[in-house]
């Protein structure tokens, strides 16, 4: 039978116990040096014996626990004698082993003590809970006795669920994830309305908030996420810019615009033809189509190839329109592309129906055209080269319209929510957590989910040497009794030299 | 005269307060029943948000960069508080609310920063989970990626664990765990194409895990090379000391023996007094224990779970034969009365196979 528990977490006491609860990191933070000086030899020891057994197997009696000690302290020998420093200079000096910190060594091999140094229950009475309820299987066996003591090479294993409950935070109640989710909603829509209201200064703050941001892990990755995605969709951009930058597609889309100026150009009726305008498009119209900077020039050189197009009169009203007179409205753009596909590539029953004059334009036309789309295709990936860089630099331009993608999270009836959860999860809608309530994504599993880290877990997670650990499959191998060696003492215990040495005299005290 | 008086039965039950210099109550709400202790964890604690969550405190949340994040009262001075975004350090300090208590807030310390006030720490400070412990360390992790490679080393190349344990500067025991290990998680990668129904949290919190422990073969933010060493240095110094061997439990035991003066004796006859082997025999035996051993093979490994099978004549008109099989008597038999040490208080237990304990 374990002892009674209690008083464990008690600040008063300020007793340092074996787990992860955050009353006992307190008292751990605030547990100075144990002063020795006041106190006789006796009470030194019983002081010692009282601090290290609250740490090492609180829950076994003094009884039981004269039964496991064993007076023989394990150590290593040194057997490359080149490696056995000793004496003289302080560097070459051999550190001490600290052999009395083996005084609990023996406890190390019972399977709730491997449980919690794997860090697979959250304190040692955890792992006993986890064990009795027979979670835990040692080399494919269930093990219900959480005093089995493990030899080396024996590989144990405990019961998913129990080390994610373990080591996850706490699955909050139903009134409790409500009650958050009310305040979640209510602060989301502030911000909404914030951000709508002030667009630029909501943005400057969400990038400024991201670029400081380092201490949380999740913020972080969701950061780099948002910008991976940005730098994807500056990818896409200029792949597909590029794609319709090419002397045919740039072709294709000045015969449109042409067309469309001289549509909307013609008058009702054909009387004043004469006086009507031959090119239409002028060097504004043109600049639209190569954009980037610094494209002056090569608006200037389009316009010319325009120009000789117009003078080879192959893209005149009359030619354009008996062209398209007879098919219907929507086909039109089809018609202009193969009509350009034809004066780009000029194949021979279409070269012979033209004079020599009109070919010798059209040709000169083609030459510059190819001309401006080579050195715009040129201008288009040194300008995304740039903006990637920026990206790369965190330095994200304002888009003005991204609260857009922003919504209000539309109202929740909390009641029908209390009533029936499963059904009416679902109305939870905000962009971080959809479709569940805060903590609640699978009900039926005992921690939160999706699973986040209980908090202070940080302090405790101490790797030890003689146990190897998978936290993948939740199992772990023992490799050996824990050991002590010159500098390092394998056994994990939050007390110095001193109180393990007066805790050791208490227990070999002659008598027992 | 001076007389100094001892202070015997010096009563155990004195209040633990922190060592570190902490705001003590004043005045407060007399229906509020609050001790200096509470107080005081309030103010390691740091503000509670509304998701019951303590995102000013250092250690409420698990290290994502592979160097550890354990407790330094005596280094920070009992002042956990960071601000989240720019890292400053925090002090609790008190305003008085309309009511006229005082209430607790938490604002920067000017002109101290972490990096400026903690880089002076010594050499293995930031493995040491415990303050006051400095011979607790915590272990390196090895991760997926070595022992992918230790697996393939031993299954694939087909070196021995002792060739492993020496290119890697793991001990022997440590290389074959790793290896049984990547196997098993293999085993699971796999039941995970195949059936949707494995739990992906678990990998969650494996990764979360991973990250809070300094890695075997990557060194961490807080180590850099100094006196002319190199990052290669400090992988190096991590590599097990592989010549290192338990002590044995012969001598961990004094023993007396009486012996001329003008007799010689040295370490060998010290060795033959508590039966200790010679080391080389010692090696010999580390080097052939183990399945991935240099001298392991299978029909050795049958010839250790030997048992004796007798089979009987088969005798005319006989259409079975009888085999006996070497088996304990505890196992089968009923052993009437009672030994000597079944009433004593702590008797000696064992577990068998199916995980049951029994009385030996």
């Amino acid at each position: 039978m374990p002892k009674k528990a209690v008083l464990l977490k008690s600040l008063t006491r300020g007793r340092i116990r074996a787990s992860f609860n955050k009353y006992n990191l307190f008292n751990l933070y605030k547990k100075g040096k144990i002063d020795f000086r006041t106190k006789t030899l006796y009470q030194q020891k019983f002081y010692a014996k009282q601090e290290t057994r609250a740490y090492h197997g609180e829950h076994l009696t003094e009884g039981r626990f004269n039964t496991l000690f064993s007076s023989k302290l394990n150590s290593v020998a040194q057997l490359d004698a080149s490696l056995r420093k000793s004496g003289g200079n302080t560097n070459n000096k051999l550190k001490e082993t600290p052999y009395i910190l083996q005084t609990y060594a023996t406890l190390e091999k019972r399977l709730e003590f491997a449980l919690f140094r794997a860090m697979f229950a959250s304190s040692i009475r955890q792992a006993r809970q986890f064990i009795l309820h027979g979670n835990v299987f040692v080399n494919g066996i269930k093990m219900r006795h959480p005093g089995y003591p493990l030899k080396p090479g024996d590989i144990f294993h405990v019961k998913q669920d129990k080390v994610l409950e373990a080591l996850g935070a706490k699955k909050p109640s139903l009134e409790e994830s409500l009650k958050i989710d009310k305040i979640q909603i209510e602060e989301w829509n502030q911000y909404v309305k914030d951000a709508k209201e002030n667009p630029k200064k909501a943005w400057d703050e969400k990038i400024a908030k991201f670029k400081n941001k380092n201490a949380s892990y999740e913020e972080k990755k969701e950061f780099s996420e948002f910008i991976q995605q940005y730098r994807n969709n500056i990818e896409k951009d200029e792949r597909r810019e590029l794609e319709s930058s090419t002397n045919k597609s740039l072709l294709n889309k000045i015969l449109e615009l042409h067309y469309d100026k001289l549509k909307c150009n013609q008058p009702e009726s054909n009387n004043s033809k004469k006086e009507q305008n031959n090119t239409p498009l002028t060097l504004k119209d043109i600049q639209q189509l190569v954009n980037k900077d610094n494209t002056e020039k090569l608006a200037h050189d389009l316009m010319k190839c325009y120009q000789d197009l117009i003078k080879s009169g192959l893209i005149g009203w009359d030619k354009l329109s008996s062209l398209i007179k007879d098919k219907k409205d929507e086909d039109y753009e089809n018609i202009l592309k193969k009509y350009g596909e034809k004066l780009s590539s000029l194949p021979k029953d279409f070269t012979d129906t033209l004079s020599v004059n009109e070919k010798g334009l059209i040709r000169s036309a083609n030459k510059l055209l190819a001309e401006v789309a080579n050195k715009y295709s040129l201008q288009l990936s040194t300008y995304y080269r740039q903006l990637l860089n920026d990206v790369n630099s965190e330095n994200i331009p304002y888009d003005p319209n991204w609260v857009d993608q922003l919504d209000y999270h539309p109202a929740v009836d909390f009641d029908k929510l209390k009533e029936n959860e499963r059904k009416e999860m679902k109305a939870i809608q905000l962009p971080w957590q959809k479709g569940y309530t805060y903590g609640r994504k699978d009900i039926s599993k005992p921690y939160f989910t999706p699973w986040k880290p209980r908090q202070f877990l940080a302090p405790f997670a101490i790797l030890p040497n003689h146990l190897e650990i998978s936290f993948k499959t939740c199992s772990a191998i023992y490799l050996r009794d824990p050991i002590a060696r010159p500098g390092q003492s394998e056994v994990i215990s939050p007390f110095a030299l001193n109180v393990h040495e007066r805790a050791y005299m208490y227990y070999v005290r002659k008598g027992r | 005269m001076t007389v100094f008086i001892q202070l015997r039965h010096l009563s155990g039950r004195r209040i633990v307060y922190p060592r570190y210099n902490f705001l003590k109550l004043n005045r407060q709400s007399p229906w509020k029943h609050d001790t200096n202790l509470r107080y005081a964890m309030r103010q390691f604690l740091g503000p509670k948000n509304y998701k019951g969550e303590y995102p000013l405190n250092r250690y409420a949340s698990p290290a994502t960069n592979h160097t550890p994040k354990y407790i330094q009262p005596d280094l920070e001075r009992g002042r956990p508080l960071r601000d989240p975004t720019t890292g400053e350090i925090l002090e609790p300090k008190t305003w008085i609310d309309s009511n006229g208590y005082e209430q607790l807030k938490f604002e920067p310390i000017s002109n101290e920063n972490e990096s400026t006030k903690f880089s002076h720490t010594s050499n293995n400070r930031w493995r040491q989970p415990f303050p006051e412990n400095k011979f607790c360390l915590t272990n390196y992790w090895v991760d997926s990626n070595l022992k992918k490679q230790i697996f393939e080393d031993l299954n694939v190349t087909g070196l021995s664990t002792q060739e492993v344990s020496q290119k890697y500067g793991l001990k022997v025991a440590r290389v074959e765990a790793l290896s049984k290990l990547y196997q098993l998680e293999e085993q699971r990668e796999q039941r995970k194409l195949k059936s949707k129904k494995i739990n992906t949290d678990v990998d969650k919190m494996a990764t979360t895990m991973e990250q809070m422990f300094p890695l075997f073969n990557l060194p961490t933010s807080t180590e850099s090379p100094d006196n002319g060493s190199s990052y290669q240095n400090i992988i190096n110094s991590r590599r097990e000391n592989l010549s290192e061997i338990p002590i044995p439990s012969n001598a961990k035991k004094s023993r007396f023996i009486t012996l001329a003066e003008s007799e010689p004796f040295g370490p060998l006859d010290a060795a033959a007094v508590l039966d200790l082997e010679p080391a080389v025999k010692t090696l010999e035996r580390l080097a052939t224990e183990g399945e991935h051993s240099a001298n392991h093979s299978n029909s050795q490994n049958k010839k250790l779970h030997k048992t004796r099978i007798v089979y009987g004549p088969v005798l005319a008109g006989e259409r079975s034969q009888f085999k006996v099989t070497d088996v304990p008597a505890y196992k089968y038999a009923y052993r009437y009365g009672s030994g000597n040490r079944d009433n004593k208080k702590d008797r000696r237990i064992e577990f068998d196979e199916n995980g049951r304990m029994i009385y030996v």
